[in-house]
């Protein structure tokens, strides 16, 4: 019932006037109160399958059907924050005039950026201006979040952080998340569900049940890294 | 500075006529001296007055048209040869045809200043509106954001440093036009002053004239400019 099916979906993009085709006739089901981690290559066609599932973009054939009552979010893989605004104000863009004003403190407080709620974009550093669009994301009440990549530019410990943040949310609110990365131990860290995305098809879709607090450097998750690089065929 | 020395050591020499050239002091005399009259403030006030109001329908305009043109691409296709015919057109010939049509009231000068101004004001808004970043309108178009939404919240936002920069041609088209303007049409306003000058040979009130324009554009200019940096404190952000 909360689950997003996707079938058969396929999209190419021109490239010099040739059909380039990406996504090769994509199905899977996704539980919408999870944490799914799509896991692939760069160029693979991940943007591609975020940008389809939020509307951003038609596929060419195929189909996602959607559960009752999604409202979607997304944080893209830059900060896209508008720089006219401060970061408080980038935080609360598109929110209704009566928004919870409590809620948005808090959030700059998790994002560690409460000294800089009145500091423009152009003022923060690209980890910040990341944590402005995370905050961003959080600050709605969407029920299903779309990531891409959102941590990829972030240093070790910011990215840290972030990712306990993210599992953070899950927790509270069983929000959904797709989670877009090339980082096979971040893939480890976050997903309930890793897809790993090939040649234009979900090539291996591996779940992982583990409640409570992760080590990825247990003999089980190093196998799980051992079984998802091989699927990506890297030595 | 050197301009203001040759023009004093060239006066003092006697090369030309006083009528040809007066001296800086008889400049600064009649200067003060109209002033006192007060036929320079209230020449100036004229003009200004009428800036502002043809400016303002220009920038009322201008807005309107390149907002239509967002949210229906049709009107744009539709007016697009005729605004460019028409923005080709020196408005200073079209006063003949005004005065015929609306008499020498102050129409005909509002209309001239809306002919100067509107284009460049409109041609800047529309260049601001479409080369908004689309990364950024994806992200209005992710929380559900309407067409006249994006523009409200995005592109007018992300344009202004570009809509600011065509006011400011836009103004300074204005002052010009108003004194072609008023030099071919009007019974007051700097433009007749100078006019009127030269016809009692009065070129030192003339050349008074020619400097108060120069002053009020440097004013405007100046006023405008502190507008843009409150404005846009963000300014260095964008295109970048
Ligand atoms: N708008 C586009 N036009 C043409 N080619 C594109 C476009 N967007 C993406 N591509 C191509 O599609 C492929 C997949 O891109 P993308 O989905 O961004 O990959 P990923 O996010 O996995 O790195 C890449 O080879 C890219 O060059
Ligand atoms: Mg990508």
């Amino acid at each position: 019932m909360s689950d997003l099916i996707i079938n058969n979906l396929t999209k190419s993009y021109r490239v010099n006037n040739d059909p380039y085709p990406v996504l090769k006739g994509i199905s899977c089901t996704t539980d919408c109160s999870a944490i799914t981690v799509i896991l692939g290559k760069s160029g693979c066609g991940k943007t591609t399958l975020l940008r389809l599932i939020s509307g951003l973009e038609e596929p060419d054939a195929g189909t996602i059907k959607y559960p009752a009552n999604i409202n979607i979010g997304m944080m893209f893989q830059e900060a896209r924050l508008m720089p006219w605004l401060t970061c408080e104000k980038n935080i609360t863009f598109g929110l209704p005039p009566n928004y919870d004003k409590e809620k948005i403190r808090a959030l700059l407080t998790t994002v560690g950026l409460t000294n800089f709620a009145h500091a423009y974009p152009g003022e923060l550093s690209g980890g910040m201006q990341q944590r402005t669009a995370l905050a961003r994301t959080l600050a709605r009440d969407s029920n299903l979040i779309l990531m891409d990549e959102p941590f990829a530019a972030l240093d070790y410990f910011t990215r840290q952080i972030m990712q306990k943040e993210v599992l953070k949310i899950k927790a509270a609110s069983h929000t959904g998340i797709i989670f877009v990365t090339h980082n096979i131990d971040e893939a480890l860290l976050l997903a309930d569900r890793i897809l790993i995305l090939k040649d234009g098809n979900i090539t291996s879709d591996i779940t992982i049940a583990c409640q409570g607090q992760r080590d990825i450097l247990t003999a089980r998750f190093i196998d799980l890294k051992r079984q998802i690089l091989a699927a990506l065929q890297i030595k | 500075m050197v301009i203001f020395l040759v023009w004093y050591l060239a006066a003092k020499l006697g090369l030309w006529s006083t009528y040809v050239l007066p001296s800086p002091g008889h400049v600064w005399d009649a200067a003060l001296n109209m002033l006192v009259k007060g036929e320079l403030l209230s020449a100036l006030a004229i003009s200004f007055r009428r800036i502002c109001i043809g400016f303002g329908c220009s920038v009322l305009l201008a807005f309107l048209f390149s907002f239509l043109f967002v949210l229906h691409p049709g009107i744009r296709t539709n007016l697009d040869g005729l605004f460019n015919m028409l923005r080709h057109i020196p408005p200073i010939s079209l006063i003949p045809l005004l005065i015929l049509w609306f008499g020498i009231g102050e129409t005909p000068k509002i209309i001239v200043i809306v002919m100067a101004s509107f284009f460049p004001i409109l041609l800047n808004i529309d260049a601001g509106l479409a080369g908004c970043d689309k990364k950024l309108l994806e992200v209005g178009q992710v929380l559900g954001f309407s067409k006249s939404r994006q523009l409200q919240s995005i592109m007018l936002p992300y344009a202004l440093p570009h809509i600011l920069v065509g006011m400011r041609i836009g103004l300074g088209y204005s002052l010009r036009a108003i004194i072609g303007a008023e030099m071919v049409a009007a019974a007051n306003g700097l433009g007749y002053l100078i006019l009127d000058s030269q016809a009692m040979s009065r070129s030192d009130k003339v050349i008074v004239g020619i400097l108060f324009i120069g002053i009020l554009g440097l004013l405007i200019d100046g006023v405008f400019s502190l507008v843009i940096k409150h404005l846009v404190p963000y300014s260095q952000e964008i295109g970048k």
